[in-house]
Order: structure tokens, then C-alpha cells, then sequence
């Protein structure tokens, strides 16, 4: 059974599935069907039956697959399926009110057009009326006529024009606006504040998002244009209100009128900049504020140059060194000042023996190396930048240490230096704080010279003030030590050691000789001792791989308290080498009976001091003999091909088997009625039949054990006895 | 064969137990069950692998995956909420257990 077998009768995969889920289930079932069934092998060598007893104990994996599938997926289903009820309800409702509000504007317009009849009705009668009364009085008495008619209308004047004017009211309600002082009036100047006027604004002046028209000052004032394509919001927002406009009077300034009381967003772009600037317009009073505004920001060819890296640091190994180099906003006043292009960041890669730069790494990357010595630069905007300096001690980048944040300047995690339009050369420096951490890491890490007794740790000599916060931090070192035989033994230089949790794998590193232990002629490449710093206390799986491919696995405690420190005595390396195996010949009546016999041999574990080492990759290998003369005919494995060397010489039919223990399944296969095979095997379910294999072993001569050849004649026995009943 | 209703409130203690001493896969769990118990429990597939999906759920284990000879195993690993979980249920385990010996004990005595 596959993956794809195993995963059949699932629904169709959709969206809100994670897209692990059907690959983790399929994994998880087929890996405990696998062990099942090399168990279940491994009683009696038949692969059919074995598989057959693994299903019908398993069930059919498909149902537990889609059962473990619902499981999972069962309060997605259901909550997508409440969400699409919960949408349906709120349709149906939007609908419903849709239809009660046309109905109500559906009466409110009937009664509109009634009250509009009525009111035409009465305007015509009235209309009659006065005409009947003109022509009744040709001579004009009084307005006593009209002051009856509309009590509030401005007396005085001719009755009927005063009647008949609707549009006066709004033409003196405009002349009073015009005359009214802006709210907010911005004088944008450069430099300084008392700085020569901005008069070349090519750009935008807006407020609170309400875009203005891009205006300089030799606009008109008198007349404020309305706002292109803006739709009235409201009464406080229409045409001439919410938008810059130039006081032709004095220059630089510009204004916004119909401000209501509130908190605003004055953004200003200029020269490829924006600044914003927050205003607050309490009440009706007029404010003005003047801001400060930056030249164009020029980019400037900037060389860099860092002296190199102190010695100690090359020779531990700094290999990575990187400036970051940011863009800062200008600050300008209280207004921040940002690129409308954006904030671009530079990874500056040096080379720690010449300080030369190497590379660059931003929006696009230059490789520097073969440039000549006056192209090694970068362009940078005049003005502030922001500059950090990172090592690491391999490419990897673990555990980079970095410029600590300036005391100065708490807020940002790095140090600034201002560009000016002049300069071209930017001189860096290694800051005390970096060559400090930088040696506490190789003091947690790799170098010998501290002991690898943490307890110990920090040594006396070192400097207090740089270790101590790195040793708290660090008080959960784990540290293996890896020996060879016994605890005296030679150390494994060449193991890899991982601690994995739920979320990560963490391999630990092994301490490298100082130079004074260079010429150890036992540990050239290493010391044996692998080390991990900051790792919170919590259970883990600790995995040891040797060289050869035996691992050990377990579980480890790190403690919070204390250092955890193991020494793990680790087993001698397990070669392959060619054995010669021979077994004797069936005895005569059991071979006259068809019987036959195959032996199965994997490699064992290796028991050290309670630990068990496995060897990984290590197969199950079928041989199978002739009964007649008990050499070997076929070599494969149970899975697979069979390779038959019947016909090879005898010094051709070695097998290749691990040194170190194997352990030994012997089969007895006994044909049966209807063409099938009934198998007997050696040792019974439990027990193991354990051999060691020596590196110098050449031959192995196996022997039938007597109980399996005492049961395989009692089956034959058996069968003859109920065939004559 | 234990009544199945008793069982099934022990599997979950049982399956928490067994991950206790550290991180394990299902195989394992179900054959350290049956040879723990003598074989008196035998944890079926069927009943397992969703008992552990659904203490996985419940935040009281832990999963990770591991390769282990070519495929893919899933390692399960007790929580502090899971571990917490255990302790309730051995205690009211034990607490049961003890008033029924009790019960069984006084019946057994008077005949």
C-alpha cells in the first residue's frame, strides 16, 4: 500500500486544508505499518502471511486515514459551514431592509410629488391673483399685499422682484466667505526658519488626505479653484474648502480654509521628499505654521573604508563581516523627511584582512572584488545614515554579534553619521562592545582554552564586565563528550550531535584545538567535545551520528540550574567485510520431504554502558542454502531481488555483513498441500540469536538448531497422520 | 476482557503514561502498552492513532517528525499541560481504584 492508495477515499483537497495534513497521516500510518510488518516478518520469514496479519489486525488504512482526516479537518468544515450560513442569514437581511427602504422612498416620493402638485397648485393661484390685483391697481400704493403674503421676506422695494430673487441670499453668504481668514495658513521655507520662502513647490501641498492642486505661488487666490474631480462631502467639504491655495500676497505661503475643528495630516512633496507634519485646528482661530523644508537630497559616491580585523578575531574564524548601512528620514524641525523612492538598506561585505570592500547587496548586487581600488564605492543620499556593523563566525550566520545600540541614542540599533554633499569617504571603526562580544562568543563556543568543565565558567582571568551577562544568558550549556571504547578511550572527533525539539534542530559544535594543542597527535581534527549555548532548560531528543552510521538516540534533560554534561562512550567503527557462511546438510529424511532452509541476518544494535547504537541503513539479508550440501545458493534481501550464486565458485558466495553483533533468524520451509509453504522458525517470537562478527572473521559456519529440525519432523509427522485418517 | 466502558477512560491515561518517559511513536506506544500490561491491553490502530490526534489537539502532546530509515516518523512528546493532565487522571485513578479495592475488600471479608 502506497501513499496515493492510502489517501484515496478522502474528499477533494480545498483551501482551507493545511498542506501537510494528508502527507502527515499517509506518513505516520505507513511507518507504523512498516514496523508492523517487519515484525510480523521476522516470525516465521513469510512476507505474504506477515502482511496479511498486519491488515487484519491494522483494519482497512484507508478508513482510519479518512478518520484522522475528519478529525482534523472536522472544526474547519464546520466553521466554514457556519460562516456560509451566517453569510446566507446577512443576505437575506440586506436584502429584507433593501426592500423596506425602497418602500419608504417609494411613499416619501409620492408624497414629494403630491406636496410639489399642491405647491405649483397654489404658486399658479397666486400668480392669478396678483395678476388680477395689477390690473385692478395700475398705480403702486404700498407692500401691504406682499407683507400679507410672506411675512419674512425683506420688506421695502419692489414686492415682486423681492419675491422673486432666491439667489441674492447666497451671493452675500459667498461675498462674507471670501472676506473670512484661512484656518490654517503653511509658510513652507528652506534651511531654517527664518529660511528663504519655498517659492519652487512643483508637488503636492495636502491635508489629511483631501488632495490639493498642485499650486505654486503665482497662483490666484482670489479665485479658489475647486478641487478636480472631488465630490462634496458633507457641508464641510465642497468646492474651495479642504485645499491648499497661494496668498499671492506674501510669497511662500499657502492656505487652507474650511477647516473644522480636529486633528490633520499636513504631508508636503517636494523634490522627491515627503515631509508630514501633524496639526490640530482647535477652534475657529487661524493658525500658522511654518516649515522647514530640505533642498533636493543628492546621492553622493561614498568610499568605505574599515581598518582590518584584529588578529585573534581572523584566526577564531570571523569570516563574515557585514555593515549594514540604512537610510535615514531627514529630520527637519519636528517634520521627518522620507524619499519618496523609499529607505534603501546596503549589506556591505568587507574583507576582514585588507578592510577592502567586496560586495555590495541592496536592490541591486555588486560583486567588487576584481574593481579597481577607485570604483569601490556606493551612492548614498546626503544627509543621515544609519550604520551597523555584524560578525559571524561562520557563513551560516547563527549567532552573529552586532554593533551595540549608541548610548546616545537609545531608539535606534545603530550608529549615525551624516553624509555631506561634499564628502566622499566614510572611515568606520570597530566599536569596543563588538570585539568584546564577538570574544565571549569564541569563549562559549570553540576556544579550548576555556575549560569544557562549564562549572568553571568564566574563567578568573577573564573580563567580568563582558562575561557575566553572556554567562547568565548562557548557565544551560550543553556539553557531550564523545570517547572511543571506554571512558579513557580516544575522543570521536567526527560524530555529528543534534538536540531536536518540536520546532528545530540544533546541531551542537565541536571545540576546536587552540593552537597550543595543535600537535596533539590524538585529536588533530577536534577534541571530542561538542557544545551548545542558549538553549532554554526543557526535554529534548538528543541524536549522536558516528561517521560509520550508528547513531544513538535518548532523550535529554537540560536543566536550568546547571550546565548539563554527558560523556558518551561510543562503540569501535562497524565495517563491511565478506563472510564466508556454510551450513550443514539436511538430514536425509526431512530433505526427501522437499524441506528446505533460509537464515535471515541484520545487524544488531550495540549495547555501551545502556546505551544502544544502531546502525543506520543496515538491511535485512535473506541467504538461502541447499539442503543436499548446505552451501549457498541465493543472497538478497526479503524485499527485494534474489541473486542467485549457485553457480558461482565457492570463494564467490561471501556476504557482506557489518563487524560487531548480528542477529540470526533460521527458517525451515516445509511444503504443503494446495502449493503452499508452511514455515517454522528459529529463535521463537521473543528470544534472539545473537552472533558476533569479528573484523578479522572469514568464515561462518552455522549450525540447524535442534529444536527447529525436532519441530519440522513433528509437523511432517502430524500432516502424515491426519492424511491417513 | 476488561469492560470496554472502564477501558476507555484508561486509554488516554494509558497513552500519556507511556509518552511520559519520553519521546515515542505510535508502533511503539501500542507495543509498550501490550507488553507492559502482559498483554492485557491491546491498543488497536483503530482506536490509537485518533486518541493521540485528538491529546494532540488538546495541546496536552507535543509531535515532531523524524526521518528513520528512509521515511518519516512522527515522535510524539508530552507537554507541561499534558504532563499536568497525567498527574489528574493517576490521581483520580488511584482514588477510585482504592475506594472499589475498598468496597471489594469489605464484601470479600464478610463472606
Amino acid at each position: 500500500m502506497n501513499t496515493t492508495d492510502l489517501l484515496a477515499d478522502l474528499p477533494a483537497p480545498d483551501d482551507s486544508e493545511p498542506p501537510s495534513l494528508r502527507s502527515d497521516i499517509a506518513d505516520e500510518l505507513l511507518d507504523h505499518l512498516q514496523c508492523a510488518y517487519r515484525r510480523e516478518v521476522l516470525k516465521d520469514g513469510d512476507e505474504t502471511a506477515a502482511e496479511e496479519r498486519v491488515l487484519d489486525r491494522f483494519g482497512d488504512p484507508r478508513k482510519l486515514a479518512r478518520r484522522l482526516w475528519w478529525q482534523a479537518m472536522w472544526s474547519r468544515v464546520m466553521g466554514k459551514k457556519l460562516l456560509s450560513g451566517l453569510q446566507w442569514l446577512a443576505t437575506l437581511a440586506v436584502v429584507c431592509l433593501a426592500i423596506v427602504v425602497l418602500r419608504q422612498q417609494s411613499e416619501i416620493l409620492t408624497e414629494l410629488n403630491a406636496g410639489r402638485a399642491a405647491d405649483a397648485n397654489w404658486r399658479s393661484n397666486l400668480t392669478m391673483t396678483l395678476n388680477e390685483l395689477r390690473n385692478r391697481l395700475p398705480v403702486q400704493t404700498g407692500s401691504t399685499g406682499a407683507a400679507m403674503t410672506r411675512g419674512d421676506q425683506p420688506t421695502g422695494g419692489d414686492s415682486g422682484s423681492a419675491l422673486l430673487m432666491p439667489g441674492s441670499a447666497a451671493e452675500i453668504g459667498l461675498s462674507r466667505a471670501a472676506v473670512r481668514a484661512p484656518a490654517l495658513t503653511v509658510k513652507l521655507v528652506y534651511e531654517s526658519a527664518d529660511g528663504p520662502p519655498v517659492t519652487d513647490l512643483v508637488g503636492e501641498i495636502s491635508l489629511s488626505g483631501r488632495r490639493g492642486t498642485p499650486l505654486n505661488q503665482n497662483g490666484d487666490s482670489a479665485a479658489f479653484p475647486s478641487i478636480p474631480g472631488a465630490m462634496p462631502a458633507g457641508g464641510s467639504f465642497g468646492p474651495g474648502l479642504g485645499m491648499a491655495a497661494p496668498l499671492a500676497s506674501d510669497v511662500g505661503r499657502y492656505a487652507f480654509d474650511g477647516l473644522d475643528p480636529d486633528r490633520y495630516e499636513l504631508q508636503i512633496q517636494l523634490h522627491g521628499q515627503t515631509g508630514t507634519h501633524q496639526v490640530a485646528i482647535r477652534d475657529e482661530q487661524p493658525q500658522e505654521l511654518t516649515i522647514i523644508c530640505p533642498r533636493p537630497r543628492k546621492k553622493v559616491p561614498v568610499h568605505v573604508a574599515v581598518p582590518p580585523l584584529p588578529g585573534d578575531l581572523q584566526q577564531a574564524g570571523f569570516t563574515l563581516l557585514t555593515y549594514k548601512i540604512m537610510e535615514q528620514p531627514l529630520m527637519l524641525g519636528t517634520t521627518a523627511w522620507i524619499p519618496q523612492a523609499g529607505l534603501n538598506i546596503h549589506n556591505l561585505k568587507m574583507d576582514v584582512a585588507t578592510g577592502q570592500l567586496e560586495r555590495i547587496e541592496g536592490n541591486m548586487t555588486l560583486d567588487l572584488r576584481n574593481a579597481a581600488e577607485d570604483n569601490r564605492f556606493l551612492f548614498l543620499p546626503a544627509g543621515p545614515i544609519g550604520v551597523r556593523c555584524e560578525l559571524s563566525i561562520d557563513s551560516s550566520a547563527a549567532t552573529p554579534v552586532y554593533d551595540p545600540p549608541p548610548k546616545e541614542n537609545a531608539d535606534l540599533p545603530f550608529a549615525t553619521y551624516l553624509i555631506k554633499a561634499g564628502e566622499n569617504r566614510l572611515e568606520l571603526k570597530y566599536s569596543e562592545e563588538l570585539l568584546k562580544a564577538a570574544r565571549v562568543q569564541i569563549a562559549v563556543q570553540g576556544d579550548s582554552t576555556y575549560p569544557a568543565d562549564t562549572a568553571d565558567y568564566p574563567p578568573a582571568s577573564a573580563d567580568e564586565n563582558t562575561l557575566q551577562d553572556t554567562y547568565k544568558l548562557s548557565a544551560d550549556l550543553v556539553t557531550l563528550k564523545l570517547v572511543l571504547g571506554d571512558e579513557n578511550g580516544p575522543p570521536v572527533t567526527d560524530a555529528a550531535v543534534y538536540i531536536i525539539s518540536s520546532d528545530r534542530t540544533l546541531k551542537l559544535k565541536q571545540i576546536l584545538p587552540s593552537a597550543s594543542s595543535q600537535d596533539d597527535p590524538i585529536s588533530p581534527s577536534g577534541t571530542g567535545v561538542y557544545r551548545l549555548a542558549d538553549i532554554k532548560p526543557d526535554r529534548y531528543q538528543l541524536q549522536i551520528q558516528l561517521a560509520d552510521g550508528q547513531h544513538l538516540q535518548r532523550s535529554l534533560l537540560v536543566r536550568g540550574d546547571k550546565p548539563t554534561k554527558l560523556t558518551f562512550v561510543c562503540p569501535p567503527p562497524r565495517k563491511k567485510i565478506p563472510v564466508l557462511l556454510s551450513a550443514p546438510a539436511l538430514p536425509e529424511d526431512l530433505r526427501k520431504a522437499g524441506v528446505t532452509f533460509h537464515v535471515q541476518i541484520w545487524d544488531r544494535f550495540v549495547e555501551l554502558k545502556d546505551a544502544k547504537w544502531l546502525n543506520t541503513g543496515s538491511k535485512i539479508q535473506r541467504v538461502i542454502f541447499d539442503a543436499r550440501t548446505g552451501a549457498v545458493t541465493n543472497i538478497g534481501d526479503p524485499g527485494g531481488q534474489m541473486v542467485d550464486v549457485s553457480d558461482s565458485p565457492p570463494e564467490d558466495r561471501a556476504v557482506f555483513l557489518s563487524t560487531g553483533p548480528a542477529n540470526v533468524v533460521y527458517t525451515i520451509n516445509i511444503p504443503a498441500d494446495n502449493f503452499l509453504i508452511e514455515t517454522l522458525t528459529w529463535p521463537p517470537e521473543d528470544g534472539k540469536e545473537v552472533h558476533q562478527v569479528e573484523p578479522n572473521a572469514e568464515r561462518w559456519e552455522l549450525t540447524l538448531p535442534d529444536e527447529l529440525l525436532k519441530s519440522a519432523r513433528e509437523r511432517l509427522k502430524h500432516r502424515e497422520l491426519s492424511r491417513s485418517s | 476482557m476488561m469492560d470496554s466502558r472502564l477501558l476507555w477512560g484508561a486509554v488516554e491515561m494509558l497513552i500519556l503514561e507511556v509518552i511520559s518517559h519520553g519521546p515515542t511513536y505510535g508502533y511503539e506506544i501500542a507495543q509498550t502498552v501490550t507488553s507492559e500490561s502482559a498483554g492485557y491491553f491491546d491498543l488497536k490502530e483503530g482506536s490509537l492513532y485518533p486518541a493521540l490526534h485528538r491529546l494532540e489537539q488538546q495541546k496536552l502532546l507535543t509531535a515532531f517528525w523524524q526521518e528513520v530509515d528512509g521515511r518519516r516518523r512522527k515522535y510524539y512528546k508530552l507537554s507541561s499541560a499534558g504532563q499536568k493532565a497525567l498527574d489528574t487522571k493517576k490521581h483520580a485513578w488511584r482514588a477510585f481504584s482504592k475506594g472499589v479495592d475498598g468496597v471489594l475488600g469489605a464484601q470479600l471479608g464478610t463472606v
